[in-house]
């Protein structure tokens, strides 16, 4: 289910964001494959053994965070959020590249307050000391995994922002 | 005076009896008791899953917000201590003596900061139902899926050494029709509000619960400092013991109404032997020393605690 | 609304619109706390893990090409007839439908897979995309499907009632369409001429071929409507069972692999992230009391139940002409669903009918996703050649719609009988 609305960018990327790329990218995938699994053996074990994985729905619920987020730089790097391109079409050059900035410059924002917000709740986190009912597994590091991939997303919103700023100045 | 409207964050459905004999009739002594300078807006859904309900008051988005302690393992400790077994059967004896050993004992470890605390509760003493067999004894549970949800009661689980799966209360129907689960451990009411005498067949009522649940009902430290001295003296006049009777009183009710659910729906009902509760005593007694030591290294003597908790629910 | 149509991204512009919204309300750092508060829950929530397994349940049988088998055996039986190839398409798109959630990957891979013998035949390019965009539709309604998840979560509905729910309705789309293309056929012959006939014992020989979708199906939806699994148990065994599959056919190099899972991650990742904007939203329409003032507005209009429900669904076919299916559900829902219930109609029925009237969003212009992914793979046909192939298939798309409507119990039979 890809519901977006590519927007294909022709520009050389660095190594870093290539490495960056690929290490999420992995985590993203094993921790995807690992959630298949592990459901897989719930219900498996439960059926012929009676007995279900103990602390799978916590252990599911951590993984859920860290594939949507280990995800979501990937989607800000390939520029896969679903937008309505409705006017985007009809306007000149001059006012797409204005749009292009003002949009990349509110998600960059948007980002980086969730980034900013998420820092404190899983300091918050921290002290409290929640964890989880079963495995008795801390959730703050959780939170601060959360909190670094929104801050490389913004990282990643604020270079395509300074790269579409320059391709006018090469025009 | 003027007019404050304060936001209440509710997360059950209104046919619930927390909602329908305790939190709405408590909202309308509000009203009452303020001379309806006070509203209290129920909202239509809750602004945060169940267990943010603590954070929804901390953080000021709810003015008023209830939840289960348990729900965010690791916070609170103390609020244990009426979780254990054995403690009571009913459970507005049990959510006053609760009010009272809060307000003598437990308030000083701080656990509520950050909000003020309207009021504590305990539903009625948790029982044992399943799908599968009647229990006779703790043995007969083994090898039985039994969902229960956080807090002492994952205790309870390990100690009777059976698979316990930890979902929540609101998912019970889908897990036991579906035979993800052969069993529940739960209070009366909770089989006829969440429609369960269906898909249970026993059920072995435990003397004194086999575990119980903490509640609370709290309100943002800022809508309580916002309000008038009188508005405030008319909200603690209908909270704190007082709404610890209310909620007792409709959770004896909702328990009456559960046994007659199960018994119209043709279910096997026991209640525990002497040797099944001497056995359980047996097995469950080093919860109560955990629980005990972790409120200790809250600075809360916890054997003192249990001990004006179990006497103050005897003499109500 | 602004925000969206100068091109933010519609999770960034819910968010925005919502967190604006509550900061009118209830203040700055309440709602400061909240962005937090819904990005935590909504990233750690056991019930939404059924969202990425379907995901990758659907990828898992693309790349494991059932499609493929599933078009052979539909055209074999079909194929002779006029218009028969399309027809198959139909039948083939929903047979696909049913082991894959979402629509897009459904008229995706159909176009892949039917496209060619469509042309070789000498199919027009109007008829045959316009029976691939309608026909891929259906990956929404028939279940697994992604939208009904999400409304079921939304509106906490069992997801289950709601998957059995949409396979009448998604049977006769599957026969409307089929039906379409004998009118259209009838009346201008040369839009969809016959292909060869297969040989029967060569068609039974076909049918073996999809006995792997045949397998999914019936343990991934058979096993929720007969309460042997939760919905998310299920997603876990579909996606483990087409993996086996794609295994099996050895389809999956590691790196294949790789890219089905990061794939399904980012879907996800986008889907989440328009959740967190759409919960924001709903969080800001809840504390306004929203649906309130609408539903008070409505009685004072004093319209029968039927008019509000149409009125409604008016604003749906207008919102699905600009809107994206997945975030014009999550926009919506919260302002309706509490009016619709007060009007005393089911939630699950409303599930479905909502389904279908984002099914017709799909391929309606402007923005037309369904359309939008054919031309990602056929850059060569011109999109209003794909519009106009649809006409046909969007009138009777409303007519499903309406039969829908008053006879509710095509969606209500078979969730009655489930535990
Ligand atoms: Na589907
Ligand atoms: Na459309």
């Amino acid at each position: 289910m890809s519901e977006t609305v590519e927007n294909h960018e022709r520009v050389t990327l660095t190594r870093w964001e290539l490495g960056l790329d690929k290490a999420l990218g992995l985590l993203a995938a094993s921790v995807l494959m690992l959630l298949m699994i592990i459901t897989f053996i719930d219900v498996l074990g439960r059926y012929l053994f009676s007995a279900p994985l103990p602390g799978a729905f916590e252990l599911t619920e951590i993984m859920m965070a860290m594939l949507i987020f280990a995800g979501l730089p990937l989607v800000s790097r390939a520029n896969q959020h679903v937008s309505v391109n409705l006017i985007v079409g009809i306007l000149s050059p001059k006012i797409l590249h204005l749009q292009r900035l003002i949009t990349q410059a509110i998600m960059a924002v948007v980002l980086a307050v969730m980034a900013w917000r998420m820092w404190i709740k899983a300091a918050e986190m921290l002290e409290q000391g929640d964890e989880t009912a079963y495995l008795l597994l801390p959730i703050a590091p959780v939170a601060f995994f959360m909190t670094l991939m929104m801050a490389f997303s913004t990282l990643i919103i604020a270079i395509q922002f300074v790269r579409i700023y320059r391709t006018k100045e090469k025009q | 005076s003027a007019k404050t409207t304060l936001r209440l964050s509710n997360w059950i459905p209104p046919k619930h009896p927390i909602a329908a004999d305790m939190i709405f009739p408590w909202a309308k002594k509000v009203e009452k008791a303020s001379n309806g300078r006070i509203k209290v807006n129920i909202l239509k859904k809750a602004l945060g899953k169940p267990p943010a309900a603590f954070d929804l008051a901390k953080d000021g988005i709810a003015d008023i917000s209830w939840g289960v302690h348990g729900y965010t393992p690791g916070r609170f400790a103390v609020t244990q201590l009426v979780e254990l077994p054995f403690l009571g059967d009913d459970a507005e004896a049990l959510s006053v003596a609760y009010w009272r050993v809060h307000q003598k004992y437990l308030a000083a470890a701080n656990e509520h900061s950050g909000v003020k605390l309207l009021g504590l509760m305990t539903h009625g003493p948790g029982h044992i139902y399943n799908s599968k067999r009647a229990i006779n004894m703790p043995a007969d549970l083994e090898g039985l899926k039994i969902r229960v949800g956080g807090g002492v009661v994952s205790d309870v689980g390990k100690a009777l050494n059976i698979v316990t799966m930890l979902k929540p209360a609101t998912k019970s129907y889908e897990i036991l029709s579906r035979g993800v689960a052969d069993g529940i451990f739960f209070p009366k009411e909770s089989i006829r509000s969440f429609k369960l005498s269906k898909v249970l067949k026993y059920a072995t009522y435990v003397p004194g619960g086999l575990y119980n649940t903490s509640f609370f009902l709290v309100m943002s430290e800022k809508a309580w400092n916002k309000l008038s001295a009188e508005d405030q003296q008319a909200v603690m006049s209908v909270s704190g013991e007082e709404f610890a009777k209310l909620a007792g009183k409709g959770w004896n009710k909702a328990d009456r109404a559960g046994v007659a659910a199960m018994q119209d729906a043709g279910m096997s009902l026991q209640t525990a032997s002497s040797a099944m509760m001497a056995e359980l005593r047996n097995k469950l007694s080093d919860i109560e020393a955990k629980v005990v030591a972790r409120a200790k290294a809250k600075g809360i003597d916890g054997a003192a605690v249990l001990k004006m908790l179990r006497a103050e629910a005897a003499s109500y | 609304m602004v925000v969206m149509f100068i091109g933010v991204p519609i999770a960034f512009a819910m968010g925005i619109v919502g967190f604006f919204g509550l900061v009118g309300m209830i203040g700055w750092d309440p709602s400061l706390a909240m962005v937090a508060g819904v990005t935590m829950e909504t990233g750690l929530d056991y019930g939404l893990s059924v969202v990425p397994l379907f995901i990758l349940m659907g990828n898992f049988v693309t790349h494991a090409g059932l499609s493929d088998e599933l078009y052979a055996a539909s055209n074999a039986w079909l194929g002779h007839r006029r218009g028969g190839l399309a027809m198959a398409t139909a039948l083939a798109c929903g047979g696909f439908s049913a082991v894959c959630g979402s629509s897009l990957a459904t008229a995706a891979t159909m176009t892949k897979v039917a496209m060619p013998s469509m042309r070789k035949y000498g199919y027009a390019d109007s008829l045959a995309t316009g029976v691939i965009a309608a026909g891929g539709t259906l990956g929404i309604l028939i279940p697994p499907s992604v939208i009904l998840v999400l409304y079921g979560i939304m509106t906490q509905q069992d997801i289950g009632k709601l998957f059995a729910a949409g396979i009448i309705p998604g049977i006769i789309g599957i026969f409307g369409y089929m039906a379409t293309v004998w009118v259209v056929t009838t009346i201008n012959p040369k839009l969809g001429p016959k292909a060869e006939r297969v040989p029967m014992l060569e068609r039974f020989h076909l049918l073996k071929g999809i006995w792997s979708i045949v397998v999914l199906f019936v343990i991934v939806i058979g096993g929720i409507y007969l309460g042997i699994f939760t919905p998310t148990e299920a997603a876990g065994i579909g996606a483990s069972g087409a993996f086996v599959f794609a295994l099996g056919r050895r389809r999956l190099s590691w790196l294949t692999l790789y890219r089905v899972l990061v794939e399904s991650a980012q879907t996800t990742a986008m889907i989440f992230f328009i959740l967190i904007g759409a919960i924001m939203f709903s969080n800001f329409v809840n504390i306004a009391g929203l649906p309130d003032d609408l539903a008070n507005f409505v009685e004072t209009l004093g319209w029968s139940p039927l008019a509000v429900l149409f009125a409604i669904l008016g604003i749906y076919l207008i919102l699905g002409a600009v809107l994206e299916s997945l975030s014009m559900i999550l926009l919506t829902i919260p302002i309706f669903y509490p009016i619709v219930e007060g009007l005393g109609f089911d939630l699950i029925w409303f599930g479905v009918i909502v389904v279908v009237v984002t099914e017709i969003s799909l391929i309606t212009p402007p923005i037309g996703l369904n359309v939008f992914v054919i031309r990602s793979v056929l850059p060569e046909v011109p999109t209003g050649t794909i519009f106009k192939g649809i006409i046909p298939f969007f009138i009777v798309d409303v007519i499903r719609l309406a039969l829908l409507v008053f006879v509710p119990g095509l969606v209500l039979l078979l969730p009655s009988y489930m535990p």
